[in-house]
């Protein structure tokens, strides 16, 4: 029995398992497994819209996302700034995204009450698979810490205060910042927390990865634009809070083994080290023990029913009859609404066409650029605003045709057999749901934020009036051009989320872009806007009558196959 | 090796290794061309309107006219810096200690930006406008770019920053 477990310890790395008290052929068999499922990621695999047999899986999509990001923030930095606020960023990035991404993974990575249902009838000891879901976290964090920092590392190098002593220091700071931000969290979780982050907080932070590229592509952008050199000087005159934040600590040790600096600061990377021992004591320990009371059927932590719906027979509430118009409408509003809310597949694949828009208005705020366009003649300053409203024809595309998709596809068959006689009606319901659950809200949150900067409540009506005729007339377009047949009655297949419409959004958005440049002309008289806007309100008006004859004449073929 | 074999667990590991492999090419190659980086660095400077002509060519004469300088904005004022830090070597001398005796806070703040963000030629010119204007406020500004240049090893920008530094704790 010994011997079918214990394969020969012909290899170094098989003794010292054997010396830890691991099984070594479960240890490996269990290790492969992981890593093979770390490829498979399935919160990655959401956000990135590919399928676990992709060639090129989630994992890959995720590190060169991490590589794309950790390039962007090096070429904004490059020859601009000194070393240390070039580690100071680059080490405040990769401890920040670490840290997000494994609590997004944290089901893959750490904790899977899955685990006990696939491999709890084998005889694995709990030291074996402990040992197996330690290092296969500790690869996970080995190769997400690569990603992050390959770019800081060596192309510090280049900068005119490092010597060859930074990309050893960088290294090992990039490593010990990681792994304290890591056993942090898994240590809070394991201890204060519920074991596990819940889906929520997972979500939002998938995305705040997608807004954090955004906001590098951008924001480096605008630095580059920047005729006042703010980042420059607020790299020049860092403010003394700065060193009490954990990155700074280990950004002051690589900058001290510049040539030029009185004497490296080994003691931080000593209680750097040091921390880190403790910490990661503490989180074996913690892990171990919750890998202990791991329960069969372990799905008992997570919600086993989906929240209660509205009582049957009355579709929505008052908002649904206050914005429908007839019963089908309100039913595929209703039926749009609640996918919305309740589908977190739709939500994941949804949410980061809004990202950009996010992105703009914070960029704009940070960096002084959201000038009122009535007012100010500098485009450098008015365009943002501008872009932020007409960037609102973006997502329509893509939420509208991620309708079409659902795990639950099968079940569409009611909405067939359904007696749907109005199907304009019913697309009309499907554009409500998206325009006013999700882009009415941001338009809202639009007009606030513009009312405080500019002072002008009615200047920041008329842009955001003007940006709800752009996503009216997005959404009719919308309709044209995607809806063909009921939503959610297709599953979620290989290149069909985005693919097929890709050439269509970018109609959408080129449309949507040039209306923005008139939209910039026209701002600068009243009469001029007045034209524009009435002009505007015109073309969203005639979409919307080919859309209705379009969707007639589609659905009236479609009825005759029925 | 073919789709299929790609799409092993070895594959996979190997099309990662061939991304981070070419990620470090092409990291390396960007460390490589400081150079090419460093001349993106400038600053753009505004030309002076038909308006504030008489003015600044007046304050390189030595004559700012105080009541039509108090009436403009802060970027009008800005301007004459600018037009100082354009026009053809030498520069006008009378210009920086005219400037900084009524706006000091404004101009010499501009004046390190420049230290800061400008290209080589820009930062030394901006060092001669510090020197020219005089002012003993100018010396926590050079001492801290004297540490910042030391840091950086711009050999040539600490020389002259030093020359610059003692020429004013010397008046």
């Amino acid at each position: 029995m010994a011997e079918s477990v214990h394969a020969p310890a012909k290899t170094f790395t098989n003794r010292v398992l054997r010396v830890l008290g691991i099984r070594v052929r479960p240890f490996r068999a269990l290790l492969r497994a992981y890593v093979l499922m770390d490829f498979r990621s399935q919160q990655f695999g959401r956000a990135t819209a590919s399928k676990p047999k992709d060639l090129i899986t989630p994992l890959f999509w995720v590190v060169g996302q991490y590589l794309l990001l950790s390039v962007i923030a090096c070429a904004v930095l490059f020859a601009r700034v000194d070393a240390f606020f070039f580690a100071l960023v680059n080490l405040g990035v990769s401890m920040l995204v670490i840290g997000t991404s494994l609590i997004v993974e944290f089901n893959e990575v750490v904790l899977d009450a899955e685990d006990l249902n696939v491999i709890g009838h084998q005889p694995i000891p709990l030291r074996t698979y402990s040992a197996a879901r330690m290092t296969n976290l500790l690869g996970y964090v080995l190769l997400m810490t690569v990603a992050l920092n390959l770019f800081p590392a060596i192309m510090g190098l280049g900068l005119r205060d490092t010597g060859w002593m930074y990309l050893p220091a960088y290294t090992a700071a990039a490593f010990l910042g990681n792994l304290a931000v890591v056993g942090f969290i898994l240590l809070l979780y394991t201890t204060l927390m519920s074991g596990r982050p819940g889906d929520g907080v997972r979500e939002v932070l998938a995305w705040t990865q997608t807004i954090l590229i955004m906001i590098a592509f951008y924001g480096g952008q605008a630095i580059f634009r920047d005729s006042q050199d703010r980042f420059e000087m607020a790299a020049y005159n860092l403010p003394d809070w700065i060193m009490y934040l954990p990155p700074a600590w280990l950004a002051s040790f690589v900058d001290s083994t510049a040539p030029a600096s009185d004497g490296v600061k080994w003691w931080i990377l000593g209680t750097g080290v040091l921390i880190n021992i403790a910490l990661w004591t503490l989180v074996m320990q913690r892990i171990s023990a919750a890998y202990a009371r791991m329960q069969p059927a372990g799905t008992a932590w997570q919600r086993a029913t989906m929240p209660a719906l509205k009582v049957p027979g009355r579709l929505g509430g008052a908002i649904t009859k206050l914005l429908s118009r007839s019963r089908a409408e309100s039913a595929a509003f209703w039926l749009c609404s609640t996918m919305l809310r309740r589908d977190h597949d739709l939500r994941m694949r949804s949410w980061p066409s809004l990202g950009v828009i996010i992105a703009l208005v914070l960029l704009g705020l940070f960096t002084g650029q959201l000038d009122d366009p009535f007012v100010s003649r500098n485009p450098a300053t008015s365009v943002l605003p501008i872009a932020c409203l007409y960037l609102l024809a973006y997502p329509l595309p893509t939420i509208i045709h991620n309708l079409n998709f659902s795990r639950d596809h099968a079940a569409s068959w009611l909405l067939w057999s359904a007696p749907i006689a109005d199907r304009v009606a019913f697309a009309e319901g499907m554009r409500k749901a998206v325009t006013y659950r999700i882009l009415f809200p941001l338009l809202i949150t639009l007009l606030i934020i513009f009312s405080l900067v500019w002072r002008d409540f009615w200047h920041a009506l008329a842009h955001v009036a003007t940006g709800w005729l752009v996503v009216v007339g997005a959404g009719h377009a919308t309709q044209m051009g995607v809806l063909r047949k009921f939503p959610f009655s297709s599953p979620a297949a290989r290149g069909s989320i985005t693919g097929s419409i890709a050439l269509f959004a970018g109609i959408v958005n080129t449309t949507a872009m040039t209306l923005g440049v008139v939209h910039y002309f026209a701002a600068r008289s009243l009469p001029g806007f007045a034209i524009y806007f009435a002009a505007l309100a015109a073309l969203v008006f005639v979409l919307r009558i080919i859309s209705q004859r379009v969707i007639q004449q589609r659905f009236a073929a479609v009825a005759s196959y029925e | 090796m073919n789709k299929q074999e790609l799409r092993t667990l070895k594959g996979q590991l190997l099309l990662l290794g061939m991304m981070f492999a070419g990620s470090v090419v092409l990291a390396v190659f960007v460390a490589l061309q400081r150079g090419f980086f460093e001349k993106f660095i400038e600053e753009k400077y505004a030309q002076l309107p038909a308006n504030l002509k008489p003015l600044a060519d007046a304050a390189a004469e030595g004559k700012l006219d105080g009541e039509a300088f108090n009436k403009l904005s802060q970027a009008e004022r800005l301007i004459l810096y600018d037009d100082w830090m354009t026009r053809p070597s030498p520069p006008p001398v009378h210009t920086p200690s005219l400037l900084v005796a009524v706006d000091s806070r404004l101009y010499l703040a501009r004046a390190e930006r420049t230290i800061v963000s400008g290209s080589v030629e820009q930062k030394m010119r901006a060092l001669k406008f510090l020197e020219l204007a005089g002012s003993r406020d100018a010396i926590p500004i050079l001492r801290k770019a004297r540490q910042w240049s030391i840091k950086r090893r711009t050999i040539e920008m600490t020389a002259k920053i030093t020359e610059t530094l003692e020429r004013l704790e010397r008046n």
